[in-house]
Protein backbone atom coordinates (compact mmCIF):
# COMPACT_ATOMS: atom_id res chain seq x y z
CA UNK A 1 0.00 0.00 0.00
CA UNK A 2 1.35 3.29 -1.06
CA UNK A 3 2.26 5.46 2.54
CA UNK A 4 1.09 9.33 2.19
CA UNK A 5 3.47 11.32 2.20
CA UNK A 6 3.38 13.82 5.30
CA UNK A 7 5.12 17.07 5.38
CA UNK A 8 7.69 17.30 7.97
CA UNK A 9 6.44 20.67 10.42
CA UNK A 10 8.19 23.86 10.39
CA UNK A 11 7.67 24.38 14.05
CA UNK A 12 9.61 22.63 16.98
CA UNK A 13 7.22 22.77 19.39
CA UNK A 14 4.53 20.82 16.54
CA UNK A 15 7.27 18.23 16.31
CA UNK A 16 7.35 17.33 19.52
CA UNK A 17 3.89 17.07 20.06
CA UNK A 18 3.49 14.81 16.93
CA UNK A 19 6.75 12.49 18.52
CA UNK A 20 4.96 12.80 21.80
CA UNK A 21 1.48 11.09 20.16
CA UNK A 22 3.58 8.38 18.04
CA UNK A 23 6.08 7.30 20.85
CA UNK A 24 2.70 6.15 23.00
CA UNK A 25 1.92 3.50 20.63
CA UNK A 26 5.11 2.40 18.69
CA UNK A 27 7.11 2.24 22.08
CA UNK A 28 3.99 0.23 23.67
CA UNK A 29 3.52 3.22 26.38
CA UNK A 30 0.79 4.43 28.50
CA UNK A 31 3.36 6.77 30.42
CA UNK A 32 4.65 9.35 27.61
CA UNK A 33 5.41 12.88 28.84
CA UNK A 34 6.74 16.03 27.43
CA UNK A 35 9.36 17.84 28.97
CA UNK A 36 8.40 21.67 29.13
CA UNK A 37 8.29 24.12 27.06
CA UNK A 38 10.39 24.73 24.00
CA UNK A 39 14.78 24.74 25.39
CA UNK A 40 13.13 23.51 28.13
CA UNK A 41 14.30 19.34 27.32
CA UNK A 42 15.87 18.44 30.44
CA UNK A 43 19.48 16.55 29.71
CA UNK A 44 18.51 16.34 25.53
CA UNK A 45 15.51 14.61 26.49
CA UNK A 46 11.98 16.40 25.08
CA UNK A 47 10.00 13.45 25.76
CA UNK A 48 10.19 10.74 28.03
CA UNK A 49 8.37 7.80 27.83
CA UNK A 50 7.83 5.11 30.57
CA UNK A 51 8.34 1.26 28.76
CA UNK A 52 7.98 -2.23 30.50
CA UNK A 53 11.94 -2.54 29.16
CA UNK A 54 12.59 0.87 31.18
CA UNK A 55 13.09 4.41 30.98
CA UNK A 56 13.04 5.71 26.75
CA UNK A 57 14.09 9.54 25.93
CA UNK A 58 13.87 10.92 23.19
CA UNK A 59 15.39 14.16 21.58
CA UNK A 60 13.42 16.24 18.85
CA UNK A 61 15.31 18.02 16.18
CA UNK A 62 13.97 20.12 13.63
CA UNK A 63 16.46 20.44 10.59
CA UNK A 64 16.95 19.23 7.09
CA UNK A 65 20.20 17.37 7.43
CA UNK A 66 21.30 15.45 10.89
CA UNK A 67 25.18 15.45 11.61
CA UNK A 68 26.54 12.42 13.78
CA UNK A 69 28.51 15.15 16.12
CA UNK A 70 25.12 16.51 16.98
CA UNK A 71 23.92 12.97 17.56
CA UNK A 72 27.12 12.15 19.94
CA UNK A 73 26.25 15.67 21.78
CA UNK A 74 22.57 15.40 22.42
CA UNK A 75 23.81 11.48 23.80
CA UNK A 76 26.33 12.83 26.51
CA UNK A 77 23.56 15.53 27.47
CA UNK A 78 21.23 12.30 28.01
CA UNK A 79 23.78 10.59 30.37
CA UNK A 80 22.82 13.06 33.00
CA UNK A 81 19.03 12.48 32.66
CA UNK A 82 16.95 11.32 35.38
CA UNK A 83 15.86 8.88 35.48
CA UNK A 84 18.44 6.76 34.06
CA UNK A 85 17.66 5.77 30.49
CA UNK A 86 17.97 2.36 28.77
CA UNK A 87 17.13 3.89 25.31
CA UNK A 88 17.52 7.44 23.55
CA UNK A 89 16.05 8.10 20.31
CA UNK A 90 17.25 11.22 18.21
CA UNK A 91 13.44 12.01 16.28
CA UNK A 92 14.30 14.27 13.29
CA UNK A 93 12.70 15.98 10.37
CA UNK A 94 16.05 15.24 8.11
CA UNK A 95 15.27 12.04 5.74
CA UNK A 96 16.31 8.87 6.28
CA UNK A 97 20.26 8.10 5.79
CA UNK A 98 21.72 4.93 5.88
CA UNK A 99 25.06 6.25 6.65
CA UNK A 100 23.92 8.14 9.65
CA UNK A 101 22.03 5.37 10.70
CA UNK A 102 25.28 2.86 11.07
CA UNK A 103 27.65 5.47 12.58
CA UNK A 104 24.57 6.06 15.38
CA UNK A 105 24.73 2.47 16.19
CA UNK A 106 28.52 2.63 16.76
CA UNK A 107 27.88 5.14 19.57
CA UNK A 108 29.16 4.02 22.74
CA UNK A 109 26.52 5.09 25.55
CA UNK A 110 24.98 2.94 28.54
CA UNK A 111 21.63 3.08 26.65
CA UNK A 112 20.94 2.29 23.21
CA UNK A 113 20.74 4.69 20.74
CA UNK A 114 18.22 5.16 17.93
CA UNK A 115 17.39 7.20 15.18
CA UNK A 116 13.86 8.31 14.07
CA UNK A 117 14.08 10.07 10.73
CA UNK A 118 11.35 11.81 9.05
CA UNK A 119 10.62 8.47 6.88
CA UNK A 120 10.24 6.57 10.13
CA UNK A 121 7.95 9.13 11.42
CA UNK A 122 5.52 9.05 8.25
CA UNK A 123 5.19 5.73 8.44
CA UNK A 124 4.18 5.53 12.02
CA UNK A 125 1.87 8.65 10.90
CA UNK A 126 0.33 6.19 8.64
CA UNK A 127 -0.31 3.29 10.30
CA UNK A 128 -2.12 5.78 13.49
CA UNK A 129 -4.39 7.33 11.58
CA UNK A 130 -5.45 9.43 14.04
CA UNK A 131 -2.62 11.05 14.82
CA UNK A 132 -1.64 10.98 11.10
CA UNK A 133 -5.43 12.88 10.23
CA UNK A 134 -5.08 15.40 13.11
CA UNK A 135 -2.13 16.36 11.61
CA UNK A 136 -2.88 16.45 8.18
CA UNK A 137 -6.14 18.69 9.05
CA UNK A 138 -4.18 21.07 10.51
CA UNK A 139 -2.09 21.38 7.55
CA UNK A 140 -4.92 21.79 5.12
CA UNK A 141 -8.21 23.48 6.77
CA UNK A 142 -6.16 25.50 9.33
CA UNK A 143 -7.91 26.65 12.73
CA UNK A 144 -10.12 29.12 14.03
CA UNK A 145 -8.99 32.43 15.12
CA UNK A 146 -11.13 33.57 18.21
CA UNK A 147 -10.82 36.70 20.76
CA UNK A 148 -8.85 36.67 24.10
CA UNK A 149 -12.25 35.84 26.13
CA UNK A 150 -13.39 33.35 23.53
CA UNK A 151 -10.00 31.84 24.14
CA UNK A 152 -10.40 31.98 27.61
CA UNK A 153 -13.78 30.30 27.71
CA UNK A 154 -12.08 27.37 25.81
CA UNK A 155 -9.42 26.78 28.03
CA UNK A 156 -12.02 26.89 30.67
CA UNK A 157 -13.74 23.87 29.07
CA UNK A 158 -10.90 22.25 28.44
CA UNK A 159 -9.79 22.04 32.19
CA UNK A 160 -13.36 21.60 33.31
CA UNK A 161 -13.06 17.70 33.59
CA UNK A 162 -13.60 15.98 37.33
CA UNK A 163 -9.97 14.26 36.29
CA UNK A 164 -8.84 18.04 37.21
CA UNK A 165 -11.09 19.38 39.50
CA UNK A 166 -11.15 16.91 41.91
CA UNK A 167 -8.18 15.59 44.01
CA UNK A 168 -6.67 12.21 42.71
CA UNK A 169 -6.70 9.18 44.76
CA UNK A 170 -6.95 6.07 42.59
CA UNK A 171 -5.12 4.18 39.59
CA UNK A 172 -8.20 5.15 37.41
CA UNK A 173 -8.13 8.84 38.45
CA UNK A 174 -4.51 9.58 37.68
CA UNK A 175 -4.53 7.70 34.70
CA UNK A 176 -7.49 10.29 33.65
CA UNK A 177 -5.67 13.00 35.28
CA UNK A 178 -2.57 12.34 32.89
CA UNK A 179 -5.42 12.14 29.37
CA UNK A 180 -6.73 15.11 30.49
CA UNK A 181 -3.70 16.98 30.84
CA UNK A 182 -2.52 15.84 27.75
CA UNK A 183 -5.27 17.03 25.97
CA UNK A 184 -4.95 20.40 27.88
CA UNK A 185 -1.89 20.81 26.63
CA UNK A 186 -2.95 19.68 23.29
CA UNK A 187 -4.99 23.05 22.92
CA UNK A 188 -2.76 25.32 24.90
CA UNK A 189 0.29 24.28 22.35
CA UNK A 190 -1.55 23.51 18.81
CA UNK A 191 -4.76 24.56 19.31
CA UNK A 192 -6.72 21.43 19.22
CA UNK A 193 -9.89 21.15 21.83
CA UNK A 194 -10.95 17.37 22.38
CA UNK A 195 -13.36 16.61 24.02
CA UNK A 196 -13.07 13.92 26.91
CA UNK A 197 -13.86 11.30 24.29
CA UNK A 198 -10.48 12.37 22.19
CA UNK A 199 -12.80 13.80 19.44
CA UNK A 200 -11.77 17.01 17.99
CA UNK A 201 -13.84 19.58 18.78
CA UNK A 202 -12.30 22.40 17.08
CA UNK A 203 -9.17 24.12 16.53
CA UNK A 204 -8.02 27.21 17.38
CA UNK A 205 -5.33 29.89 16.92
CA UNK A 206 -2.86 29.92 19.45
CA UNK A 207 -0.52 32.82 20.76
CA UNK A 208 2.86 32.33 20.14
CA UNK A 209 4.03 32.01 23.76
CA UNK B 1 6.13 29.24 8.13
CA UNK B 2 4.87 27.16 10.82
CA UNK B 3 1.73 24.86 10.07
CA UNK B 4 1.01 26.12 13.70
CA UNK B 5 -2.43 28.24 13.65
CA UNK B 6 -0.33 30.99 15.94
CA UNK B 7 -2.11 34.65 16.26
CA UNK B 8 -0.83 37.68 17.82
CA UNK B 9 -2.42 38.05 21.62
CA UNK B 10 -1.77 40.41 24.33
CA UNK B 11 1.75 40.09 25.69
CA UNK B 12 -0.49 40.04 29.07
CA UNK B 13 -2.54 37.23 27.46
CA UNK B 14 0.23 35.24 26.56
CA UNK B 15 1.90 35.51 29.93
CA UNK B 16 -1.04 34.45 31.58
CA UNK B 17 -0.94 31.42 29.34
CA UNK B 18 2.46 30.70 29.27
CA UNK B 19 2.20 30.14 32.85
CA UNK B 20 -0.13 27.66 32.61
CA UNK B 21 1.21 25.72 29.98
CA UNK B 22 4.30 25.85 32.54
CA UNK B 23 2.09 24.60 35.54
CA UNK B 24 0.01 21.51 33.11
CA UNK B 25 3.56 20.51 32.27
CA UNK B 26 5.23 19.87 35.37
CA UNK B 27 1.89 18.16 37.10
CA UNK B 28 1.85 15.65 33.78
CA UNK B 29 4.97 15.58 33.81
CA UNK B 30 4.98 14.63 37.71
CA UNK B 31 2.06 12.56 37.18
CA UNK B 32 3.55 10.54 34.51
CA UNK B 33 7.05 9.92 36.56
CA UNK B 34 5.92 9.28 39.78
CA UNK B 35 2.43 7.02 38.77
CA UNK B 36 3.53 3.81 39.91
CA UNK B 37 3.98 5.71 43.61
CA UNK B 38 0.83 7.39 43.60
CA UNK B 39 -0.94 4.47 42.85
CA UNK B 40 0.81 2.30 44.88
CA UNK B 41 -0.91 3.03 49.13
CA UNK B 42 1.51 1.26 50.60
CA UNK B 43 4.75 2.80 49.10
CA UNK B 44 6.48 4.99 51.89
CA UNK B 45 6.36 7.89 49.60
CA UNK B 46 3.45 7.44 48.81
CA UNK B 47 1.70 10.06 50.85
CA UNK B 48 3.62 13.01 50.36
CA UNK B 49 3.51 12.15 46.62
CA UNK B 50 0.21 12.40 46.36
CA UNK B 51 0.24 15.73 48.45
CA UNK B 52 2.91 17.42 45.35
CA UNK B 53 0.98 16.26 42.87
CA UNK B 54 -2.15 17.88 44.88
CA UNK B 55 -0.25 21.37 45.25
CA UNK B 56 0.45 20.83 41.21
CA UNK B 57 -3.30 20.23 40.22
CA UNK B 58 -4.37 23.35 42.50
CA UNK B 59 -1.20 25.23 40.98
CA UNK B 60 -2.96 24.75 37.45
CA UNK B 61 -5.88 26.03 38.40
CA UNK B 62 -5.06 29.00 40.13
CA UNK B 63 -3.24 29.84 36.73
CA UNK B 64 -6.25 28.96 35.00
CA UNK B 65 -8.61 31.00 37.26
CA UNK B 66 -6.45 34.04 37.34
CA UNK B 67 -7.14 34.26 33.43
CA UNK B 68 -10.85 33.50 33.53
CA UNK B 69 -11.03 36.52 37.03
CA UNK B 70 -9.40 38.74 34.31
CA UNK B 71 -12.46 38.11 31.90
CA UNK B 72 -15.07 37.89 33.90
CA UNK B 73 -15.90 34.37 33.65
CA UNK B 74 -16.75 32.00 35.99
CA UNK B 75 -14.05 30.56 37.85
CA UNK B 76 -12.87 26.90 38.09
CA UNK B 77 -14.13 25.24 41.08
CA UNK B 78 -11.30 23.99 43.93
CA UNK B 79 -12.45 20.76 44.96
CA UNK B 80 -11.17 18.80 47.64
Amino acid sequence: MALIAFPPPKDPEEFERIVEQIAGPVLRSQQVNLNGRRGQAQHGVDVGVTTDAGEVGIQCKLTGTLKIGTVREEVEKAKGYVPKLTHFIVATTAPRDAVLQAEVRKVQAPFKVSLWSWDEINSHLNRLPGVGLEYVQHVLVGSKEVSERQHALHLREALDRPALLYRAHAERAFVAQIKALKDTSAFLRTGLLYTPERRVREWFAIPSL
Amino acid sequence: MSGLPYRRYSDDYADALAKVVDRVGKLDSYTGRNLPVLIDAAHPEHQRVINEAEKRRIAVLDAANAILDDWDLPLLPLRP
